[in-house]
């Protein structure tokens, strides 16, 4: 088995697949509060395979499908044994997932409107090939019947449970490698002292973590509005997903130039998190069309008169 | 005068409390000369305006919320103190302790409770409540963000230290009585062990004050002299020498309380704003890219209001360990001056014309923009506060700047 089915495996006993689920499907109930918390840890470990795209559709089927369906369709996704994709690439029916293990997908729209599509792993294309070697791509573009017709609020709700995911996930990758290289700084010595004593490393040491504060708290009001179902919880997320992965893309850059020459080395991690924090840049669209769209958002809640910016308790 | 304090009384209910306080501040405010902004109205209306504030919370017992109140305070415990504070932020109230109550509201009661005599509290605490105005005496021109070098001597004659020597961005220094001073006591000793803590009456002979312009046109600030000044011993807070270790009491005093006023009262406007301009079609609604960029400014805001309120329900250790007031100092001044900064951008050429190009609620953006160096500067510039963030959070090395 390779690493990414062990570590499903292992999640799977760990019931960590299930931890986002409803009760009514045995899960644990902790929603895109447990998803944020998962996704945070497998960017801090670079843990590989498809584990966003797989709790996004299940938590879409758990939420969404009847019951009969969904208890049909969720066990596989529960216990490791097969994994999700979901389309990224809107149109051009590019997912992201595993296609070795995926049996389900989640399309967003095109000529079928938003549907789950069954997959047959045992005639799957090839992945693409990617920078970041912990993730997959693949096309799909034939051969895929439908087995759930999905409304667009599901699409809306897949939105912010993957813009919610790949910023947790964007915020421990950052965290990481941040911690690696104050570790580095402590200890690599230059002009007879440590490097971390020359104050213009400490003060971009110091941007880093106040970058990824702000990501972090940015992510926390954004599930909090999602929990909430606050008027404009939408926006926040796409915001937050949008301020997370361009502080981890700014973070990894500046803590694999940090390292010197070593970070520049493929044995070192360094180009790791930069690569994974590329692809989670690049997940879901342009930040600045991302923003822009989140603004219309806030524009039509402020239209309802209700207040835009009151913190959920 | 004794205060009326049916609201007071009626903090044991946040609910009622917060109904009562804004039934209070509803008979105050809008304030008929709201629309010229309260800090960039004249001198003297300014001045008048801070003092009017300050005696209607007197009469309702809301000068010192916090402070107990055998003391003369409110007795407020934390969750009626941020109900005021959003309250205040909601109604638009003239925010005293940022502007010339600053000190007398924040800093002096956070010293003299945890150093000051007994003697001290009772002789200056009751004039907090009705309106004495503090200045703080710290910073010198060779003493600024290295303030453990000041130089301001204070030598010991008899019951009295004569003391000499210049102070400079003394806020609001010309209207105070009184002032929080940091003086050089043993010029021997390590730069930290020899200052001592001196409270100085601005009456006395050989103190002048002199006014500092700063770039908004405003004279906030003065520079203070002093030439053979005398000082009672009496004066002194805490032990001789002691002066760092009490000065860090001064400078903790804020407990973020005020930067949570100050982001409330930013997000006040901020929605006020976004409402007008969505109303009105303003035509930066319609570009992608400054579409994109307030978004990223008020998720950065509200991101910021989330830390305040988790540094609000944590401890001073746990403060000390995630220098959360550092990291929260530094992302609200840089957020405040970007959104100006982005206000300023918008205004375009007419943001370029002097005096009231008033966009929304009083804020001028270049009046803004401008200002906002002073959070950038102020309590520590944001340079420090990476220092500290490297060196006390990260653990990098302390020394070699």
């Amino acid at each position: 088995m390779d690493l990414a089915s062990v570590l499903r495996a292992t999640a799977a006993e760990l019931g960590w697949l299930s931890l986002a689920l409803p009760e009514k499907v045995d899960g644990l109930a902790m929603g895109v509060d447990g998803i944020a918390m998962l996704a945070e840890e497998f960017g801090a470990s670079l843990t590989p395979g498809p584990l966003i795209p797989t709790l996004c559709v299940a938590q879409i089927v758990a939420e969404f499908a009847e019951d009969e369906q969904a208890a049909s369709m969720l066990p596989p996704l529960i216990d490791g044994t097969a994994t999700a994709a979901i389309e990224v690439d809107e149109g051009r029916a590019v997912l992201w997932g595993d296609p070795a293990s995926a049996q389900l997908a989640l399309l967003r729209g095109d000529g079928g409107g938003p549907r789950l599509v069954r997959l047959d792993p045992s005639v799957a294309p090839p992945g693409h090939a990617l920078w970041d070697s912990t993730r997959e791509m693949f096309d799909r573009s034939c051969g895929l019947e439908t087995v759930l017709k999905l409304p667009a609020a599901a699409i809306d709700r897949a939105q912010v449970i993957l813009d919610i995911a790949i910023a947790a996930d964007s915020i421990g990758l950052a965290r990481a490698a941040l911690d690696q290289t104050i570790d580095y700084l402590n200890q690599r010595e230059q002009f007879g002292r440590k490097i971390g004593a020359f104050q213009a490393l400490k003060h971009r040491a110091a941007d880093a973590l106040v970058a990824l504060e702000l990501a972090r708290h940015a992510q926390f009001h954004a599930v909090a509005a999602t929990t909430a179902d606050a008027p404009a919880a939408a926006a926040w997320c796409a915001a937050s997903k949008a301020m997370a992965t361009d502080m981890a893309a700014r973070v990894t850059q500046d803590c694999l130039q940090l390292h010197g020459g070593i970070g520049f080395t493929w044995e070192y991690d360094s180009h790791l998190y930069v690569k994974r924090a590329r692809l989670n840049q690049a997940l879901g669209g342009d930040n600045v069309e991302k923003r822009s769209a989140a603004f219309g958002n806030l524009e039509k809640v402020l239209d309802t008169g209700v207040s835009l910016l009151a913190m959920v308790p | 005068m004794a205060a009326n304090s049916a609201i007071l009384d009626s903090a044991s209910d946040p609910a009622r409390f917060r109904a009562a306080v804004r039934e209070w501040l509803g008979e105050h405010f809008p304030y008929p000369g709201a629309s010229a902004d309260f800090a960039r109205a004249s001198e003297e209306e300014f001045v008048a305006l801070q003092r009017w504030w300050h005696a209607e919370r007197r009469a309702v017992g809301l000068v010192l919320p916090a402070l107990p109140r055998n003391l003369g305070g409110g007795g407020l415990d934390i969750v009626s103190q941020l109900i005021l504070a959003e309250e205040a932020a909601r109604a638009g109230t003239p925010s005293l302790e940022l502007a010339m109550y600053m000190v007398s509201l924040t800093h002096v009661p956070a010293t003299l409770l945890e150093w000051g005599t007994p003697e001290q509290q009772r002789r200056y605490l009751p004039g907090l409540v009705d309106g004495d105005i503090w200045c703080q005496g710290f910073s010198e021109p060779n003493a600024g963000s290295d303030l453990a070098s000041l130089r301001m001597r204070a030598v010991r004659r008899g019951d009295v230290y004569v003391v000499n020597g210049q102070k400079i961005w003394s806020s609001y220094s010309r209207y105070a009585r009184y002032c929080l001073l940091l003086v050089r006591t043993d010029p021997e000793a390590p730069k930290r062990r020899g200052i001592s803590y001196l409270i100085l009456d601005m009456l006395s002979d050989g103190v002048e004050v002199r006014p500092i312009r700063q770039a908004t046109g405003g004279a906030e600030f003065s520079e203070i002299f002093m030439a053979d000044v005398e000082i009672p011993l009496a004066n002194l807070i805490g032990e001789e020498n002691q002066g760092w270790t009490v000065a860090q009491s001064t400078l903790a005093a804020e407990r973020g309380l005020l930067a949570f006023e100050r982001t409330e009262r930013q997000c006040v406007h901020v929605e006020a704003y976004l409402r007008q301009a969505v109303v009105e079609g303003a035509a930066w609604t319609r570009s992608e890219h400054f579409r994109a960029e307030l978004v990223d400014i008020v998720a950065e805001m509200q991101a910021t209001r989330m830390m305040i309120r988790k540094l609000l329900r944590s401890s001073a250790e746990e403060s000390a360990a995630n220098m959360l007031p550092a990291v929260i100092k530094l992302s609200s001044s840089m957020n405040s001056q970007r959104y100006a900064d982005f206000l300023l951008r918008i205004g375009g050429l007419s943001g370029q014309r002097l005096g009231h190009s008033v966009i929304c609620d009083g804020h001028v953006p270049m009046y803004d923009y401008l200002s906002s160096f002073g959070d950038t500067i102020s309590a520590g510039s944001n340079e420090i506060m990476r220092n500290l963030i490297a060196e006390r959070r990260l653990g990098l090395p302390r020394d070699s700047h």
